[in-house]
């Protein structure tokens, strides 16, 4: 059970000595398995919202709670897809995804199991999980060729890594 | 800039400037810029190196000498390395190490690192300590302040999503600033590597026996100037083999790093 509850919060922005007040007074509570979608113009407030709430960032004034309790900082059960998808270059897909399994004391083959079903559930596995992730160029392959989205490896890659730190939000 | 030059040009242009500086060292000989046993010719600089790497001087050949050298900057630099790159990485994740190492670090690293030979011969002696610790104080803060600019730098996602994947501060400095600040890493080895090796001749004006600073100096008071320019150009060329080989092992180590 996840509710996520934002009571009178408001976020100012300093720059050049400067006040934006960004967030003002917002109040919102999403209940659990509730799918919210935030929408509004560039540099309203959304992606700050969600940052709040994932512990990255802290209001200037009222609170932010996950089930009740205020949110202190980031952690495993409020998992954040990073819209430039926060990939570990130097990690192949299998390490990236091995990555936050491993802080859990699952055994190896355990999660060696867990892995390979995501990867295959993906449909990575065609890809070679074990190669390191040139995304640029898959990027830039998928973008020619479909003209739409980015990476789908990667966003594929970035969702694995994501379900298996079994969080209770996901964003 | 013009366009680059074609491969032709520029050995012609190579070749042509070596010929040159040669001709214009003959010339200085034959003109007297300086009393003959003050300036070697080029050819009796090769004439010596050839005997060197055969017969002894000081105490060792050439290729003995060399040795002695790179053992005391094995032993200095890497130290440098071993210390300087946890630090930096820590400090660049702990602000409170930040803050304390930091101002110590700034007053002590602008003192040149051959004003370490008198502590060093008086802790150290003739033993190998003392060079060491003279490559270490060159070698040091390049590898310190790379690998802390490299951790510094690292995009805060990465950190974010470690973070937020509750990874604890030593995997997230190990698995995510490390990599992440290889390539900062790899420029402070090769900037250490090269300060180390100029500090060498430096460290071994206090080392009795053999290494390529004491083989200068003692030929220096022999007057064998030829020995002399043997040394100096021994040294120059190891010095490029080292920065060659950091090369290398930084393309190797940057061949995945596409994304």
């Amino acid at each position: 059970m996840a509710t996520i509850k934002f009571s009178d919060v408001s976020r100012v922005f300093e720059r050049d000595g400067k006040d934006f007040l960004i967030l003002d007074n917002i109040n919102l509570t999403v209940q659990d398995e509730e799918f919210v979608a935030i929408v509004g113009p560039s540099g309203c407030g959304k992606t700050t919202c969600m940052r709040m709430a994932a512990g990255l960032e802290f209001p200037s004034s009222g609170t932010v709670k996950v089930n009740d309790i205020q949110v202190s900082g980031p952690g495993p059960d409020r998992a954040v897809v990073f819209q430039q998808f926060a990939l570990f270059p130097w990690k192949t897909v299998y390490d990236n995804i091995d990555f936050g399994l491993r802080g859990k004391g699952i055994i190896k083959e355990e999660r060696e199991s867990l892995i390979a079903h995501y990867i295959s559930l993906m449909n990575l596995r065609a890809t070679k999980a074990h190669t390191r992730i040139n995304c640029l160029a898959a990027c830039s392959n998928v973008l020619l060729l479909q003209g739409r989205m980015r990476s789908t490896r990667k966003c594929f890659s970035w969702m694995s890594r994501l379900v298996l730190s079994m969080p209770r939000l996901v964003w | 800039m013009k366009k680059a030059l074609s491969r032709q040009h520029f050995w012609s242009l190579t070749i042509t400037g070596t010929i040159g500086f040669f001709a214009f060292w003959y010339l200085a000989r034959a003109l007297h810029f300086s009393p003959p046993q003050f300036l070697p010719m080029p050819h009796e600089v090769l004439f010596k190196l050839v005997d060197l790497m055969e017969k002894p001087f000081a105490g060792a050949t050439l290729p003995e000498h060399m040795i002695a050298s790179l053992k005391r900057f094995g032993m200095g630099f890497g130290l440098a390395v071993l210390v300087g790159i946890p630090l930096g990485l820590s400090m660049g994740w702990f602000r409170l190490l930040d803050d304390v190492v930091t101002p110590l670090f700034d007053s002590v690293r602008f003192i040149a690192p051959v004003a370490w030979v008198p502590f060093a011969a008086l802790w150290f002696g003739t033993g190998i300590g003392g060079p060491t610790l003279i490559i270490f104080a060159g070698a040091f803060p390049p590898c310190l302040i790379n690998a802390y600019r490299g951790a510094r730098n690292v995009e805060v996602r990465f950190l974010e999503a470690a973070s937020m994947l509750g990874v604890g501060s030593f995997k997230t400095i190990t698995e995510v600033l490390f990599p992440a600040a290889v390539p900062s890493i790899i420029a402070g080895l090769r900037i250490g590597a090269g300060l180390g090796w100029l500090s060498l001749v430096g460290a071994e004006l206090i080392v009795a026996s053999s290494g390529m600073g004491n083989l200068i100096v003692r030929a220096q008071s022999a007057l064998a100037t030829d020995t002399v320019m043997v040394g100096m150009i021994a040294i120059g060329a190891i010095g490029v083999v080292i920065d060659i080989l950091i090369r290398r092992m930084e393309k190797l180590l940057l061949r995945h790093r596409n994304a």
